[in-house]
């Protein structure tokens, strides 16, 4: 069967997503009062669960419902019922799509092995809140939250009964477990993160009971929320399990001296945090929908479910109804890509190219799949890095003029037809459409074609001078003007294609400018040593910036358009390579507006804020874009139900799982198992 | 011969070491290390860098100490323990990692090179002594063409034929429910119906060359004056030509087989980039370009021992079976 | 061995060693009374029919490289917009029921806005017949002059739409690719650099090899040994990562195609060992026969003995290896490409195209851009037929 999603759908969805998320945080302040649209999914569960009789195989026992595998579990003994596990009252996520799914099959997804961890880790990983349809952030975990007046508070609240896969009680001692024996433990983590920090002091954290935490601040910490949605960096920790890998915690020092060295670990640190990643370990207990039922270095890596996940539907059914996750390793995109093609692949946004396109669409009927089209938050865009350290290209690159000028000398809608079949917009480097913090003014700032300009510009910023070949000079000398621009695309990808196109275009208003491919870790060794004179890297966390703001900033690895600015920023001119800003300079501004963001509780006021920044964006052009708002290709097969079209993928939001992996079902599981 | 041997086993010691020396510089040459590769990775793929982790990380792999205070820390291991380090992509103990590939790699290998010689010999020798009829000429135009069809190209249309012709996918060696189980009858039996495709791709190149070698070899051979004067005295042709002229033309035979240990690691690289094969060949480059130095260096340093292992084979081969070359002076 | 697929890795020449023989004294004797030796070799050369078109094949091959700008219809880089993946033109014979000069009809695009592919349909009623000396696209001949004459091409209009974007219609004859630019024409101009770029190192290779191969074999012994080994130590060194570092080390702001050639050329001085082993092998038989005794008895000098007697033994063998590594330079270009560390866009060889066709939406969606690999197969092809060739030639027995 063939669900035909229209691409109205998709605009209509993008569009009421603009007007409705402008509040962003403000649910996160009622916590769980429903700010959001979908408020009914906070509605109680045990009241309608009886009407639903939604999956007949589903054991009926009590109140909740499970999965047959794990039914068959408990009628041997082997697990306590459902509504043991469950907590008192479990999270409710509805089905993205509305109804209730069936239990049961397994998805089936590619990976690169263990470097791209973060593509199971992003279904997997289960913080205290997490974003709805809308982009607001509502309770996870955490039951509740509440925040003091001036953000320097928040306390947590958690699901009273939720458990660990083991089994074990997930309670306010997992948080402090973390706190005092990863976080501050010296060993393990030698200084703490800033974002773990406000006014320079690390924060504070107090349980007030077993089910609720209070973390404190010395200065307002209003998007502390945000960093307690993922666990990449943690924020809670299996205690019970993981003290037997710590040193200080252990009973038997020597047997763990002895395991770390029999595996083949230099100190027990190394040991603990190898024992702390859940895909190494799948012994680590844990709280997501699914666990690791066996190494991520394997070919063939395994997810099964976890029957203490505690999360049901509103139908009272136990999430996730997917039994298994299958990653399958591939080396080159050719057999990925040939997986999906021949209906291998169940549902997937990374590593999905919209360079094969056509050949995605050409298939659908053929491999059983759909296209279904998203947002990527990537950006066709330039770097040029106005901290270089040739001292005449420097004085180039900060003449705003000049950027202005190799904004305007591009032909973007010649650029999008000729290279991405026209697919992408032209824009600046911008939040996407879909953002809370979409800005038409600064995404369209600069973007017509205009050579006649960028020569005006040019020569009237002292570049006029020309050799007979049209390649414009350094002022007095007769050596030609020209600068390297680094990337990393790989041949025959629109990237590559894409880029070579923009240095055609500079060459016709006379800026010389070679493309250079880099292998990945060659380009970064030039980032840090700040030897990069212009770079080629799509600029991506535009969905929400206000969260991940470092390329507006300055300060994000591999986008470098002011390196030692950033470096300085980022390490407080400790670095070598960093170097401060001159007085006045444009990019104080930025950094202020956004220091007063970072400690604003006001929702409303921090949007305004940072409207001032893209407002600087608009006129500084700190970083040139090209295009945008590219279409961001997710494979899901037919029958495979709950996951809607048009939303924007980002990092920051969990690309493809933005809405909840768990509740994403087969129509028919018997034919996927 | 037996001298001969001892002492280019003593040689090889100060080779090795050498060379390993030689391979940890060479993996060190590129700036950065395994922290900005690995940084960049994850970047690329649109995650977060975390600086904690990286730091943690530098820390726990040492790739903050002078290069020579690493390669003794690795070298020793080696010596003492049996202990080829960790390697920092895979976050694994380099020896748990590579050797099933390798085992898988040497399958693949040798059956693809059995595969060639079976079929080179009988062609080359048919070529050889039917010098420029048709036949000779179809199979001198096959086995150039395979010469000239990178292999990872023929890969690659391979892969798409078997979809769009047969519908099957011919990535991998191993079903998926097989990926995972132990080693049983009915795994083997599962790799063996995913093998011959790469072995076929990897064979038709080197089937190609092996035809060449056979019959210019045995080209050579056939217009000595043995052959002529054996064929005066009215020795049956066939027995002629297969009793000694093919066995001294099998000589390069003996001369590339030691040299091709190495290759049985590297050599189905490409292709088995391109069929996403479990084996050494792709693990060797991303540990290369990843700067994951163990991994890397052990590879490479078994790459080069089996490189020096097999010079000696073949110079032994070699004279064992062409009594005309001596070792000793 | 799988030498062909690594061709990056393996430096030895696919030369067959044969053992020592007889034949080369013979041969001396035979050029005495009956005709030079290089005289017999140029008849026998003629007699192998397919080494003579190979031979006229490398020639053209290496005519085209020289001339790629006037044989190629149109500039590598420039793409016609409204023909990206175009099929390959369709060239035609017959209009109206009239036989007549070679053409192509105008051909019309539309886009599949489902799936983004470009439909191409002819249309009957534009005919472009093909010419030869066309005027087209400017261009500058080896820097010299400028000039549209371009060897074979239609007379279309084109219109410059943005700078190197063309509007209008071209003749494909090998299609073009996702950006329109015309295959053919990129082959052509990939032929340059592919048939060249490797030659010094193949030469560097060469000498070493056979002067390090040459003392190792002359004069034995204690050197012998020592050369030996240190060709052990340079087969080990692990060619991948020693690329690698050499790409790094080379300054960023090195033009492309000059980074490559000095890649190759510093990678001669690893790869000369396959033929010194070669080339020591036949010395040290050489330097038993009767004919370099009779030599050295007569009184000859070493050079003279070397210079005079040796090497035109085996300098058929040289000949040919030399032929023979032409195809693996090519082949390793595109095996480098393949890696990530050849040369790269916006450098046009055949290794640089077929990297940019090595996925599989060129194989599924456009296949004729896997053509590049034809021409690899071809000049691989010709190369080895022409090597051949030359061997059987300088048999003595053949």
């Amino acid at each position: 069967m063939t669900r035909k999603r229209t691409r109205t759908h998709a605009f209509s969805r993008r569009e009421f997503m603009r007007v409705s998320a402008v509040t962003t945080a403000g649910a996160v302040v009622v916590a769980c009062g429903g700010g959001g649209e979908p408020a009914a999914e906070e509605a109680a569960p045990a009241a309608e669960a009886p009407a639903a009789p939604a999956a007949e195989e589903a054991m009926d026992t009590g109140t909740y419902k499970e999965a047959p595998m794990l039914a068959d579990m408990v009628s041997s003994g082997a697990l306590p019922p459902v509504d043991e596990r469950l907590p008192s009252t479990p999270g409710v996520l509805p089905n993205a799509g509305g109804s209730n799914g069936n239990y049961g099959g397994v998805m089936r997804r590619g990976f690169r092995g263990v470097s791209d961890r973060w593509g199971p880790t992003k279904m997997q990983d289960r913080g205290l809140g997490w974003y709805d349809q809308d982009l607001n952030v509502q309770p996870r975990l955490a039951e509740s939250w509440e925040i003091n007046e001036d953000a320097t508070a928040w306390t947590f609240n958690l699901r009273e009964g939720a458990k660990w896969s083991d089994g074990a009680p997930f309670t306010s001692a997992d948080l402090l477990w973390w706190y005092e024996n990863d976080l501050l433990n010296t060993d393990i983590n030698p200084s703490v993160h800033p974002r773990w920090q406000s006014g320079g002091e690390t924060m504070g954290l107090s349980a007030g009971d077993d089910y609720s935490a209070t973390y404190t601040f010395n200065e307002p910490k209003p998007l502390f929320i945000y960093e307690t949605l993922r666990t990449t960096r943690r924020i809670y920790l299996p205690g019970h399990y993981l003290s037997q890998f710590h040193m200080e915690l252990t009973d038997d020092q020597d047997g763990l001296q002895a395991a770390t060295e029999e595996a083949g670990f230099n100190a027990w640190n190394e040991y603990y945090e190898d024992r702390r990643w859940w895909y190494l370990n799948p012994d680590l207990p844990s709280l997501g929908p699914w666990k690791a039922a066996n190494e991520l270095s394997n070919e063939l890596f395994v997810m099964e479910r976890n029957p203490y996940f505690p999360f049901v539907d509103s139908g009272g059914q136990q999430l996730p109804y997917i039994d298994h996750v299958n990653h399958r390793l591939f080396e080159t995109p050719d057999v990925f890509e040939l997986r999906i093609i021949n209906g291998e692949i169940d549902f997937q946004g990374r590593h999905v190219s919209l360079d094969s396109f056509t050949l995605f669409k050409e298939n659908e009927e053929s491999g059983d799949y759909s296209v279904y089209l998203g947002y990527a938050s990537g950006h066709t865009a330039i770097q040029l890095n106005q901290t270089t350290k040739n001292p005449r290209l420097r004085e180039l690159f900060q003449n705003s003029d000049v950027r202005k000028a190799l904004s305007v000398a591009v032909d973007r809608v010649t650029l999008n037809e000729l290279v991405f079949d026209g697919l992408l917009t032209p824009r600046q480097y911008s939040p996407l459409n879909s953002s809370p913090q979409a800005n038409m003014a600064q995404a369209s700032a600069y973007i017509e074609y205009d050579p006649d300009m960028a020569n005006q510009l040019l020569d009237a910023a002292g570049y006029s001078e020309k050799n007979d070949a049209g390649q414009r000079l350094w002022p007095g000398t007769d050596e030609v003007l020209s600068f390297i621009v680094e990337g990393t695309a790989s041949p025959g990808t629109q990237g590559e294609d894409a880029i070579l196109q923009i240095v055609k275009y500079f060459a016709e208003v006379g800026i010389t400018a070679t493309y250079q491919y880099f292998e990945r870790s060659l380009y970064t060794e030039h980032f840090r040593a700040n030897e990069i004179e212009a770079a080629f890297w799509g600029g991506d966390r535009t969905v929400l910036p206000i969260v991940a703001p470092w390329i507006f900033e300055g300060t994000m690895i591999d986008r470098p358009w002011g390196v030692a600015w950033g470096l300085y920023r980022n390490t407080d001119g400790v670095d070598p390579n960093s170097e401060e800003p001159p007085a006045g300079h444009w990019i104080w501004d930025i950094w202020e507006i956004m220091d007063q963001i970072n400690v604003e509780p006001s929702d409303a006021r921090r949007n305004e804020l940072f409207t001032q920044v893209l407002d600087i964006w608009a006129e500084e052009l700190p970083m040139i874009g090209y295009l945008g708002e590219a279409p961001k290709l997710v494979i899901v097969k037919n029958g495979f139900m709950g996951y809607l079209e048009g939303f924007p993928l980002d990092d920051t939001t969990g690309d493809e799982h933005l809405l909840h992996t768990e509740t994403y079902y087969w129509d028919n599981p018997a034919d996927h198992s | 011969m037996l001298l001969y041997i001892i002492r280019r086993i003593l040689f090889m010691i100060p080779t090795l070491a050498a060379i390993s020396i030689l391979s940890f510089a060479i993996i060190q040459l590129p700036p950065g290390d395994f922290l900005t590769s690995y940084a960049a990775q994850l970047a690329q793929e649109g995650d977060l860098v975390d600086e904690e982790e990286l730091e943690a990380l530098a820390q726990r792999y040492g790739l903050g100490q002078p290069i020579y205070v690493q390669y003794w820390k690795w070298i020793k291991g080696i010596a003492t323990k049996g202990d080829w380090g960790q390697s920092m992509e895979w976050q694994k103990p380099v020896a748990e990692l590579i050797w099933e590939r390798l085992a898988l790699t040497v399958v693949l290998s040798m059956s693809a090179l059995l595969v060639s010689w079976f079929i080179a010999i009988p062609i080359g020798v048919y070529s050889a002594t039917n010098q420029y009829s048709i036949l000779d000429y179809s199979m001198t135009a096959f086995s150039f063409i395979g010469l000239g069809v990178p292999g990872f190209l023929l890969a690659l249309i391979i892969l798409y034929l078997a979809h769009s012709q047969l519908n099957m996918n011919v990535g991998g060696l191993f079903s998926e429910e097989y990926m995972l189980a132990p080693w049983s009858w009915a795994k083997i039996m599962d790799m063996l119906a995913h093998i011959w495709v790469p072995m076929f791709i990897v064979a038709v190149s080197s089937t190609a060359g092996n035809i060449r070698i056979t019959r210019a070899n045995l080209l050579d051979e056939l217009n000595k004056p043995y052959v002529e004067t054996a064929r005066a005295k009215g020795v049956k042709e066939t027995k002629l030509i297969w009793k000694y002229p093919v066995r001294v033309a099998m000589n390069p035979f003996f001369s590339t087989v030691g040299w091709s240990l190495a290759s049985l690691i590297s050599g189905t690289t490409l292709v088995a980039m391109v069929l996403s094969l479990q084996t050494t060949g792709p693990m060797l480059l991303r540990s290369l370009t990843a700067q994951d130095m163990y991994l890397a260096g052990t590879f490479l340093f078994m790459l080069s021992t089996l490189t020096i292992i097999g010079t000696l084979i073949s110079d032994v081969l070699l004279a064992i079976v062409d009594p005309r070359i001596r070792l000793e002076q | 061995m799988p030498q062909q697929e690594i061709a990056w890795i393996d430096r030895t020449p696919d030369i067959p060693q044969g053992p020592p023989a007889l034949e080369e004294a013979v041969a001396e004797d035979e050029k005495l009374f009956v005709a030079s030796y290089l005289q017999l070799m140029w008849w026998r050369f003629i007699k192998h029919r397919m080494a003579v078109i190979s031979g006229i094949l490398f020639i053209i091959l290496y005519f085209i490289a020289a001339l790629c700008e006037w044989v190629a219809p149109y500039l590598p880089e420039t793409s016609f917009i409204q023909y990206q993946l175009s099929t390959p033109s369709r060239i035609r014979w017959v209009h109206d029921g009239r036989l007549q000069r070679p053409f192509i009809y105008g051909v019309n695009t539309k886009m599949d806005l489902e799936t983004a592919r470009r439909i191409y349909t002819e249309d009957k009623e534009v005919v472009y017949p093909i010419r030869f000396f066309v005027r087209t696209e400017e261009y500058e001949a080896w820097s010299l002059w400028s000039t549209d004459r371009h060897l074979f091409g239609i007379d279309a209009l084109i219109e410059e739409r943005s700078l190197g974007v063309v509007q209008g219609q071209g003749l494909f004859i090998l299609g073009t690719d996702r950006l329109g630019r015309d295959l053919f024409s990129r082959i052509v101009y990939g032929a340059r650099v592919s048939l060249t770029i490797g030659l010094v190192s193949v030469i560097i290779s060469l000498v070493l090899g056979l002067i390090l191969g040459g003392i190792s074999g002359y004069y034995g012994g204690t050197l012998d040994n020592a050369i030996q080994r240190l060709i052990e130590f340079i087969r080990s060194i692990p060619e991948i990562p020693l690329i690698m570092a050499l790409a790094a080390a080379l300054p960023i702001d090195m033009d492309i195609i000059v980074r490559y050639f000095m890649v190759t050329v510093l990678l001669a001085f690893v790869g000369w060992t396959g033929l010194a082993r070669v080339v020591r092998g036949r010395f040290l038989s050489l330097r038993e026969e009767d004919f370099v005794m009779a030599a050295r008895f007569s009184g000859s000098s070493e050079i003279r003995i070397i210079l005079r007697h040796m090497m035109p033994s085996f300098m058929s063998h040289i000949i040919a290896s030399l032929t023979l590594a032409v195809p693996g330079m090519i082949l390793s270009e595109t095996g480098l490409s393949f890696i990530g560390l050849g040369l790269r866009a916006p450098a046009i060889s055949w290794g640089v195209l077929l990297q940019e066709a090595q996925n599989l939406r060129s194989v599924a969606l456009a296949p004729w851009l896997l053509l590049p690999g034809a021409a690899v197969v071809l000049s691989v092809l010709a190369f080895n037929f022409l090597g051949d060739g030359i061997r059987d030639a300088a048999d003595p027995y053949a």
